[in-house]
């Protein structure tokens, strides 16, 4: 006697899951998700990039790296304190 | 393009990066528990010392006179040092001078300033205080007086010298002056006798000659106090202490330099964390201990170590610190010799591991010793402090493993409520953030959201970073999150120890609180701090790297700058017999490089070094860059992006369930198709494999996706234009060959991984569905 052929099994990573590293049972998490965003449900995808600001006090660039920043709002001006491992700490202004 | 920004500060302490609060007085604080902390207002050009030192010692008063206003008695006399610039600071009282004094008598002042520059720079201004007759518990300010200004030009006019001077010079009658640079006007121990807004005549005979210029002034004291005391009470009044017996006075001491971590909370700065300093070696010699110099191993000392304890191993007893300077410290006793370079560390007191101090109110920049209240260990554990977070009406003590609650109504010294909330910590006091009303902190347990005393782990499905070892938790005080709330997601920037000569994070573990999910990022240059800041009304997240470049995430489809198209890579041409290779890129066709191209990523798109991605560390011509390394190492014919963004998307391990025969099994994929050209490979990897599978054969069966026998990547081509038959619709199909019988010893593990790299589109994935896989 015929057997109805049964449809074969289907994994669907949407809604995606994302990164599951620690969820091997599952398999619609995913074992890898790097630069990739799951910001709204249907859609994964690479994130944006990085773009250098600019600032409006722009002056000679120090070849030191950031250690740490935070906001600094003014009356006048958006601000940015940022701490260079060379020790200095540096102003950008009204950066964009 | 170069970012640059004004300085200033230079020579700050980096074994420890700044910690930032701002008080309600728009005043930036910053500490790093190694030296002692700066303040910045906004608007000058330079930052100055935390806290205002007290004057060294009493004044020098004397009494004497008729027909003046004191009372037969004792007169207590001290004064203090104002920074009048907005906002006003102070520093405590000086010691107080008791004079005796006689009916009619007046008062002749003598006084100092600071031996610090840094203190100098804040002191603009000194204010008198004398008690009335015969009662040490109210002082009463009797003069407040400019400290120093310059002298535009001095000249004779009524037998005695005029000076001008800039408006707003501060100085009264009575005044006690020096006169530095003015030719035969110089002279110690002038008295002002009379002022207008922009001159001031002393009791100096006028010594005639040419006037003269360009000089200064600098106050030493004050001869015209003579007012009764009557007179005096009706001035502003100071008392020692408060009526509740707390201090008055004598207030504001300077904030602790040895705590690390700093916040605004209901009015006050508290200060509070405790980090062993640990830069460099030593070798020690008696009650000398020298430290290492040069780049990168410095131990980079500050004097305001002295008063802290060095441990030094080999050594069996941490030995107070009596002076330090950036690689000598004297101990106050002996320690046994060691002269091969040794471990040591500097740490402050070890109760001060938690104890926080607070400022008065209003006041971030006093904080008398008083001011502090002590975490207690109720755990059954001794972690530190590592952090301070303010959320609604609590401020919380974070720990390595615990957080604390703390409370008060009106005075922490009296009401103060400390209560365990969680049996959870935070790495650092940068390691936390609040978004929607929730906090987010990482210990080296994972992250977990903190809501009104309540934790609630968050990164169960990445728990195995944690507890397997990929964080590299030797460099955790570099670690950082910063929340962006448009995006509603949080990032933890970290180190990996796969990330192997890395400080700084090079990737970050990114939660979105709208769908729940996880995913990592990462850049191919270190990361050392994050804030939100409006740019064109958008509030956006911008991030510090290396060269002082600072980005704004999110920002267009490629990391820091971009190319016109993808290039190809070529070897090398005319006088220049420098190849591609690991660490140097050519390309005579598109010749596209720039100067400012450094810093930026480059990826090897397609070739032999297919899937490298460098930084670029050199700009050599429009034709030549040199790369940190590329691995591998791409050849001639290679095509590269500068600015690409690597990704990589895989899916858990599905089971392939028996099916007795050749079943269908293939991949689905709806995507976005790309403007420009982009691939995307993808790869099966069978049975938990450590290599993905190789191709059995080359095809093209019409479905957006070719293989190449032998090859580990089958293609899919996600340009819409990519045939000359229509565009493509955005969706396709790998087929993987499958024959599974029920009993054989055949493959029963699929994992699928899509990689590749985003250059002038985004990269947007719809669905995967695998058919014939199961869960």
């Amino acid at each position: 006697m015929a057997q109805d052929k049964q449809p074969p099994p289907v994994v669907s990573l949407s809604p995606w899951k994302g990164l599951g590293t620690n969820q091997q049972v599952d398999p619609s998490y995913l074992t890898a998700a790097d630069n990739i965003q799951f910001l709204y449900p249907g859609v994964a995808f690479v994130r944006l990039g990085l773009k250098p600001v600019t600032f409006s006090n722009q002056s000679t660039q120090v070849n030191s790296n950031i250690i740490g920043m935070t906001r600094y709002q003014s009356p006048l001006k958006d601000c940015v304190l940022f701490q260079l491992a060379d020790g200095k700490l540096r102003l950008g202004t009204d950066p964009t | 393009m170069a970012v640059g920004a004004f300085t200033l500060k230079t020579g700050i302490n980096v074994f420890q990066p700044l910690d930032f609060a701002k008080s309600r007085d728009n005043v930036e604080i910053m500490v790093n528990g190694s030296e002692r902390g700066l303040v910045w207002n906004g608007i000058t050009s330079t930052t100055y010392e935390l806290g205002m030192d007290a004057p060294a010692a009493a004044p020098t008063v004397t009494a004497s006179g008729s027909g003046n206003g004191a009372s037969t008695g004792i007169y207590q006399c001290g004064y203090r040092y104002a920074q009048t610039w907005a906002p006003a600071v102070y520093s405590s009282l000086s010691a107080l001078q008791a004079v005796s004094a006689s009916s009619g008598n007046k008062f002749t002042w003598t006084v100092a300033f600071s031996a610090s520059s840094g203190q100098l720079a804040r002191e603009d201004m000194v204010q008198f205080f004398r008690s009335t007759a015969d009662q040490a518990i109210t002082l009463y300010k009797v003069a407040e007086i400019g400290r120093t200004g310059s002298i535009t030009s001095a000249d004779g006019s009524g037998g005695f010298c005029v000076f001008t001077v800039p408006a707003g010079h501060n100085l009264i009658v009575g005044a006690i002056v020096t006169v530095t640079d003015v030719g035969s006007y110089n002279g110690a121990s002038q008295t002002v006798t009379a002022t207008t807004s922009t001159t001031f005549t002393t009791d100096k005979v006028d010594p005639g000659g040419a006037a003269d210029t360009d000089g200064t002034w600098s106050l030493t004291g004050y001869s015209a106090d003579d007012d009764s005391d009557a007179v005096i009470e009706l001035n502003e009044d100071l008392r020692i202490t408060n009526p509740d017996g707390s201090v008055n006075a004598y207030r504001q001491v300077p904030p602790p330099t040895h705590k690390p971590f700093v916040c605004m909370f209901q009015d006050r700065c508290w200060y509070g964390g405790w980090v062993p300093y640990t830069a460099g070696t030593v070798t020690t010699s008696g009650t000398t201990v020298s430290g290492t110099t040069g780049s990168g191993t410095s131990t980079n000392w500050t004097s305001d170590m002295a008063g802290r304890y060095i441990v030094v191993a080999g050594d069996t007893v941490a030995r107070l610190i009596s002076t330090a300077s950036a690689s000598s410290i004297t101990t106050a006793s002996a320690m046994p010799t060691i002269s091969s370079a040794a471990a040591y560390a500097i740490i402050a007191s070890h109760e001060e591991r938690n104890q926080i101090y607070f400022s008065e109110r209003d006041e971030p920049e006093s904080v008398s010793t008083l001011n502090v209240v002590a975490v207690q260990e109720n755990t059954g554990d001794d972690d530190i402090v590592t952090g301070l977070m303010p959320d609604g009406g609590y401020l919380y003590a974070l720990k390595e493993r615990h957080v604390y609650r703390i409370g008060y109504f009106s005075q922490p010294t009296i009401d103060v409520s400390i209560v365990l909330v969680t049996h959870r910590g935070c790495v650092n006091n940068r390691c936390w953030d609040t978004l929607s009303n929730t906090a987010f902190l990482m210990d080296q347990q994972g992250i977990y959201a903190f809501q009104n005393g309540t934790a609630t782990p968050i990164s169960e499905p990445i728990d195995d970073l944690f507890r397997d070892g990929a964080i590299d938790w030797s460099d955790s005080k570099w670690f950082f999150c910063q929340a962006d709330p448009l995006q509603q997601t949080v990032r933890f920037h970290v180190t990996y120890t796969d990330d192997s000569s890395a400080i700084r994070p090079l990737r970050w573990l990114e939660f979105n609180l709208r769908t729940k999910t996880w995913q990592t990022g990462s850049y191919v240059g270190e990361l050392g701090g994050a804030c939100l800041v409006d740019i064109s009304g958008r509030t956006r997240v911008l991030v510090g790297g290396e060269n002082e470049y600072v980005y704004i995430m999110g920002e267009g489809v490629y990391d820091h700058e971009n190319m016109s198209a993808i290039g190809t890579c070529t070897i090398g041409f005319g006088g220049d017999t420098s190849v591609t290779s690991a660490t140097k890129i050519r390309d005579i066709t598109l010749a596209p490089f720039t100067a400012t191209m450094v810093g930026a990523p480059v990826g090897i798109i397609t070739g032999t070094g297919k899937t490298a991605i460098g930084k670029i560390t050199a700009f050599n011509s429009t034709s030549s860059i040199t790369v940190g390394t590329l691995s591998p190492a791409p050849i001639a014919g290679d095509t590269y992006f500068v600015g690409a963004i690597k990704y990589d998307l895989a899916t858990g391990n599905m089971v392939l369930p028996p099916t007795g025969g050749e079943v269908t099994c293939m991949a689905r994929l709806l995507y976005q198709p790309t403007t420009n050209a982009a691939t995307m490979d993808i790869r099966r990897w069978l049975d938990f494999a450590t290599a993905a599978e190789y191709a059995w054969t080359t095809s093209d069966r019409g479905k957006g996706i070719t293989t190449v026998k032998d090859s580990q990547d089958a293609i899919l081509d996600m340009k819409l234009t990519r045939s000359a038959q229509g565009d493509a619709p955005g969706f396709a199909i790998y087929d993987m060959p499958s024959r599974r019988d029920d009993y054989a010893q055949c493959q029963r593990q699929l994992l699928l991984e899509f990689r590749g790299f985003q250059t002038r589109d985004q990269i947007k994935l719809l669905t995967i569905d695998v058919v014939g896989a199961s869960e």
